[in-house]
């Protein structure tokens, strides 16, 4: 069988892909080049 | 950062990639991944964990059955397989790179394609759901083969009325499918009156799947003007006229012209293997195919009640001709919509035969993809009475016309980037408990959207999710689980 394939389902709560561990870390971007303008990100709920 | 009041951000609003990084607004993302939404935060996705161990899944859909559910799956060799009998497909075609699906009455119907059009020389099937390897539906009708049917007057008193009468069978298969009348050759007797009528040689199917058989029979018919044409007449089912087996060869009869109530003329011209659709859908509790091979702008439209029963002559309806064919059909607010790729038509049912239908022109800019109405959990489209609609321009709101902004429009760049050539690969799903739109593109990644502030472009918030594993399909089970199926891992 092809390393990968099959078919996965959605676990709620979970917080990574059981056999791909890195996968589910998120990735967030701001990029805002208006000046005197300081960005404070409040994560709420999983790191 | 001296002497700057800092801004606090109390919303998170998802994605927003349209225009450059300038006009991203402060409280959405110019770039994210795998990330999905709480009240007024964000935190990364749920994992997925292993469901089935199935290889190289191309398609997945749910399969309601009388009792609980399966998913059907398409592999890349093009066996088909029910999730509860996974050591053996029910069917395999193996130029099927995609297939339709729609699920009746606790059977699977299921018509292999290519993504665009059904399968050349191919056939829409029918699974019924226990393991067993699926057959053509429909069925072929009574040949002289079968039984050469033969017609006298009986000796024992009965009520067929004097004149013409002729006669003819209909098999009954396993799935409740009248075939088309036959044998070709159809006894024509001149009953005296006053008495029954003894059938021999009654057909006999050598297919396995026949269950029952059914006598029809003209109305008296005056011998000065009989024809000679034993098709050109009005056929009946005859009371009391079902053999309730595959085996029995003879059969009296015997019913009085005002008896004759049940018309089975429609079964005349009704097909005996159901050509190969791009997909299937329902409307009005009629099986839809669209997209054959060789009629790609043709819907054939079943009888109500008979999945399988598909009118040669008159059961079908044609989207204008464009070159392209047909994509979608989808039933709203007693509507038939139908669709291709940039352009959107509406029929309505006139209780006479489809190609009788009104069609109305709806959308000349709007279409659909094959896979790109969105599915409310493991149904057909309608939620909210209105459904979202996948088109090149964006995904759409319609409630019997396309609301004027995409829901895509904060992340327009993106979607407008999509290659137009793959999206009969694009899959929608909405998942309406927890407020959210999952969508497949061809790449083996996912756009999410959560609409849980709002079913609107302003409120609701996007976030693309990639996986390890290549997706291919979702679909959900238990209510609102997600299953995604994958065909190898990500290139």
């Amino acid at each position: 069988m092809a390393e990968g394939a099959g078919v996965y389902k959605i676990v709620d709560g979970k917080t990574s892909d059981t056999i791909y561990e890195t996968q589910t870390a998120p990735i967030v971007t701001t990029e805002h080049e208006k000046p005197n303008v300081e960005v404070e990100l409040y994560l709420i709920g999983d790191e | 950062m001296r002497g700057h009041t800092p801004i606090v951000i109390e919303e998170f609003n998802g994605l927003w990639n349209r225009g450059g990084d300038d006009s991203v607004p402060l409280d959405h993302f110019s770039d994210c991944n795998n990330v999905q939404f709480v009240q007024s935060g964000f935190k990364w996705r749920d994992g997925i964990d292993t469901y089935l161990p199935v290889n190289d899944v191309k398609r997945v859909y749910t399969f309601v059955k009388q009792t609980g559910y399966a998913l059907i799956l398409l592999t890349g060799s093009g066996q088909f397989i029910d999730s509860d009998y996974p050591l053996a497909p029910f069917l395999t075609k193996a130029t099927a790179t995609d297939f339709g699906f729609q699920a009746y009455a606790g059977r699977a119907y299921v018509t292999p394609c290519d993504g665009t059009t059904g399968l050349q020389s191919e056939f829409t099937y029918v699974y019924l759901g226990a393991g067993a390897a699926a057959r053509k539906a429909a069925g072929a009708k009574p040949t002289d083969v079968d039984g050469a049917l033969a017609a006298a007057n009986s000796a024992t008193v009965g009520h067929v009325e004097p004149g013409y009468h002729i006669f003819a069978v209909v098999y009954e298969t396993n799935t409740g499918f009248f075939t088309a009348i036959g044998p070709t050759t159809l006894p024509a007797l001149i009953a005296t009156g006053g008495f029954k009528v003894d059938l021999t040689n009654i057909p006999v199917s050598p297919n396995s799947y026949v269950v029952k058989r059914h006598i029809v029979a003209t109305k008296a018919v005056n011998a000065t003007f009989y024809t000679g044409n034993t098709t050109g007449y009005q056929f009946f089912f005859v009371p009391d006229g079902e053999i309730p087996d595959n085996t029995t060869t003879t059969l009296s009869v015997s019913f009085f012209d005002n008896e004759l109530l049940d018309d089975a003329s429609y079964l005349l011209d009704m097909y005996e293997e159901i050509p190969a659709f791009a997909g299937l859908g329902l409307y009005h509790n009629r099986l839809v195919g669209w997209a054959e091979f060789a009629n790609p702008s043709v819907i054939r439209v079943a009888v109500a009640g008979e999945p399988e029963a598909f009118n040669t002559v008159d059961g079908l309806l044609t989207f204008p001709l464009d070159g392209a064919p047909v994509t979608n059909v989808q039933e709203f607010r007693d509507v038939m919509y139908a669709f291709k790729r940039t352009k959107t038509n509406a029929w309505t049912d006139s209780n006479d035969v489809p190609s009788s239908w009104p069609m109305t022109i709806l959308d000349q800019g709007l279409g659909a993809a094959l896979h790109s109405i969105g599915k409310v959990l493991d149904s057909e489209g309608v939620n909210v009475d209105c459904f979202v609609i996948g088109n090149w321009s964006g995904i759409y709101i319609f409630e019997g016309m396309y609301q004027a902004q995409a829901l895509t429009w904060k992340i327009e760049d993106r979607w407008t980037e999509l290659d137009k050539d793959t999206f009969n690969k694009i899959e929608v799903h909405v998942d309406n408990i927890k407020k959210r739109i999952y969508i497949v593109l061809a790449d083996g990644t996912m756009l999410f959207g959560d609409y849980s502030n709002g079913f609107d472009p302003k409120n609701i918030r996007w976030s693309p999710w990639t996986f390890d594993p290549n997706i291919t399909s979702v679909t959900f089970i238990d209510g609102n689980t997600l299953i995604l199926a994958s065909d190898g891992l990500r290139a």
